[in-house]
């Protein structure tokens, strides 16, 4: 998960009753856009680097 | 005065897709990795040390400690351990950190081994589609038949990971399916005592879907030949689960009703995936339904742009195909490539309608049988003399020069009257011609010719044939046409099951029958020919179309669906579509401009979908 002007995190999926996925994050006031990208264990060229999907739509948020 | 600190919740409603992230749950995020080696060549995060053999345990385990790092095994090899690095690191950091160590004789990284998943089926060597190698088709109908290497669907890679689709039941909707064919035998659905042969047949509406034509059982071979079983070849998956439903007849032809019955059987009895291997020029409301039918039950539909060469978006429609060019979502619609990625010369496209490309030329696969072809020019060795027998006269040889796209072409004509197109044939005639054919031991036989006919209303051509031969125009005979109309001087293919006529003496002809009023031009027949299969259960052939291109994506639907149970169609169709390779012939020609990778297609990931925060 990306939050503009914050460290890159890491949230494992969730899945079954406790989904969706969810974290919680501590910021001070302003106006942020949040996005999230999904990784598989596979890569395109059949290795197990990873991968990574392209960005969710871009969610702004602010915080008062 | 200090900034308060608020915290958001941010929750993100995944859609099935990404369950594909739960099965790296416990995999750490990715670390930066550096090009010196080739992504997937080694396991993230982990080194391999050799400590000199004066190094303890204990103190190896002390090396390790001080550089932040974790002791996995001891590999039971003299002073060689295996490491988890800091997870911070990048590789080369970490090998740079055992480099420095003098206590240190070697490090490298832990490199992958994989099984070499090439099967070993005995003609692989000439499935470009599967591993081009830049090989030439020996046996290729196609020209080009050699290839660029790497213009494939990249299914090696993919093998590595799934090679078993069983799980995923795909319906091949097509003229059936020789299910004794010994590459397919085995990865037939099991339809149970209700349906013990593998599906239904819907031409002759029984529970028989034996292929009297050989298209289906080609199309199936591509999803679903036995791989890795020293036969044959192979298809995308090693193992499947085909369902064989009959909608085309032993010409080929099939309708409305029979395809919405396949449709509606297979989505029915559990299949996931079908393969639509068929086109028509018209819009169709039924077919529409159905497809729709498909999208409620969750089933992907896999069809063939078609080949005609045309661009199904032409402006007003008039080249418009269907299926391909119904909107459903659960539709995915498959343009042909060469062995060397160009597009197919038959292939049709369409910047709306078509969305990707997949190998379709000098394409090797399961055969129904042992197929021939009789052809008749209907003279000897260029001597200008028909060499059928007449009754009644009016029937003639004669040389017609024809237009076509490319150009004129003089073809070998059967005639009547002997001036035709320029007319006018016989009043009060009764004109016969006819020949005998040997069809024994054949099991199918399809007589097909094209024809300009131009005959008045109360006069007639037919067409009949005769079992045991002579005249088939007599007692005996059989009319599989007849009847007066005008193709607008244009010849019109047409083609009929001449099956019930198999012996060894088959006779076929054709008849005009005119009343004492006016006439007008008369007909032309041209490439005549019967093409005859004779069942087996050993037999291979090459094939083009797009029919043989859209079996390639089915098979990689149902890879997928295998290898992600939870995969919606939406999933499915959307890593087929977003994950292929970009081929500069199908740029703006097709929907997404890409050739289909399995490989890609297995690691696609869908973005996040459904991103909520909530301030508290």
């Amino acid at each position: 998960m990306s939050i503009s002007g914050q460290p890159t995190i890491v949230v494992p999926y969730t899945a079954g009753p406790a989904a969706p996925t969810s974290t919680m994050v501590s910021l001070i006031t302003g106006t942020y856009t949040v996005t999230v990208r999904a990784f598989a264990v596979l890569d395109p060229q059949g290795g197990n680097a990873g991968n990574f999907s392209a960005n969710s739509q871009a969610l702004i948020v602010n915080v008062p | 005065m200090k900034t308060p600190l608020r915290s958001i919740v941010v929750a993100a409603l995944f859609v099935a897709v990404l369950t594909l992230l739960y099965q790296v749950a416990a995999v750490p995020a990715a670390s930066p990795i550096r090009s010196t080696f080739a992504p997937g060549s080694y396991v993230p995060g982990e080194v391999l040390v050799k400590f000199k053999p004066t190094h303890s345990a204990s103190s190896r385990a002390s090396a390790v400690a001080i550089l932040g790092h974790a002791l996995v095994a001891d590999l039971k090899l003299p002073g060689w351990v295996q490491v988890k690095i800091d997870a911070d690191q990048t590789m080369d950091q970490a090998l740079a950190a055992y480099q420095g160590n003098p206590e240190v004789e070697f490090v490298q990284p832990n490199y992958v081994y994989r099984a070499a998943a090439l099967p070993t089926d005995a003609q692989f060597g000439q499935l470009w589609a599967f591993r081009n190698n830049g090989q030439t088709i020996t046996t290729g109908t196609y020209s080009p038949n050699f290839g660029t290497p790497g213009a494939d669907i990249n299914t090696e890679k993919a093998w590595d990971h799934l090679t078993d689709c069983s799980s995923v039941v795909v319906a091949v909707i097509d003229s059936g399916v020789n299910y004794n064919q010994q590459d397919l035998a085995g990865n037939m659905w099991d339809g149970g005592q209700i349906y013990p042969n593998h599906g239904t047949d819907f031409v002759s509406n029984d529970n028989d879907p034996m292929d009297l034509h050989g298209h289906g059982t080609h199309v199936a071979g591509i999803v679903g030949a036995a791989g890795n079983n020293a036969t044959g070849t192979t298809g995308v998956c090693w193992r499947a689960s085909i369902m064989a439903v009959r909608v085309l007849d032993a010409a080929g032809s099939g309708t409305t009703a029979t395809i919405v019955q396949g449709i509606n059987f297979a989505v029915t009895n559990g299949a996931k995936v079908i393969n639509l291997s068929v086109e028509a020029g018209f819009f169709d409301p039924v077919l529409s339904q159905a497809i729709a039918t498909a999208q409620n039950g969750d089933v992907v539909v896999v069809a063939a742009a078609g080949n005609s060469g045309l661009d199904t978006d032409a402006i007003g429609g008039a080249n418009a195909t269907y299926p391909c060019n119904l909107t459903q979502p659960n539709l995915v619609c498959v343009a042909a490539l060469d062995q060397n990625y160009a597009l197919a010369t038959f292939s049709n496209t369409g910047a709306t309608s078509v969305d990707v490309g997949a190998p379709g030329t000098n394409i090797l696969s399961t055969a129904a049988g042992t197929e021939a072809t009789i052809t008749d020019t209907f003279h000897n060795n260029n001597n200008g003399v028909l060499n059928w027998t007449t009754s009644g006269g009016g029937w003639a040889y004669r040389k017609l020069t024809l237009s076509t796209p490319a150009g004129p072409v003089t073809v070998d004509a059967l005639v009547n009257p002997g001036t035709f197109p320029t007319g006018p044939y016989a009043d009060s005639a009764n004109n016969r011609v006819y020949k005998t054919f040997d069809l024994s031991g054949k099991n199918v036989a399809t007589l097909s010719f094209f024809a300009s006919v131009d005959v008045l209303p109360g006069d007639s051509l037919n067409v009949n044939y005769r079992s045991g031969g002579g005249d088939p125009f007599a007692g005996g005979g059989v009319q599989l046409i007849g009847g007066s109309g005008n193709t607008g001087l244009s010849f019109v293919p047409f083609s009929f099951d001449l099956s019930p006529c198999i012996n060894a003496s088959c006779s076929v002809g054709f008849q005009l029958l005119s009343d004492a009023s006016v006439t007008d031009l008369g007909a032309g027949i041209v490439f005549f020919s019967i093409k005859t299969l004779q069942l087996n259960n050993t037999s291979y052939m090459i094939a083009n179309g797009t029919s043989m291109a859209t079996p390639m994506v089915t098979g990689l639907a149902a890879m997928l669906r295998a290898y992600n149970p939870q995969f919606t169609y939406a999933d499915t169709v959307s890593a087929i579509k977003n994950a292929g390779r970009s081929v500069p012939a199908l740029a703006g020609k097709t929907t997404t401009g890409r050739a289909v990778d399995a490989m890609s297609s297995l690691a696609y990931i869908n973005p996040p979908a459904g991103l909520t925060a909530t301030v508290q």
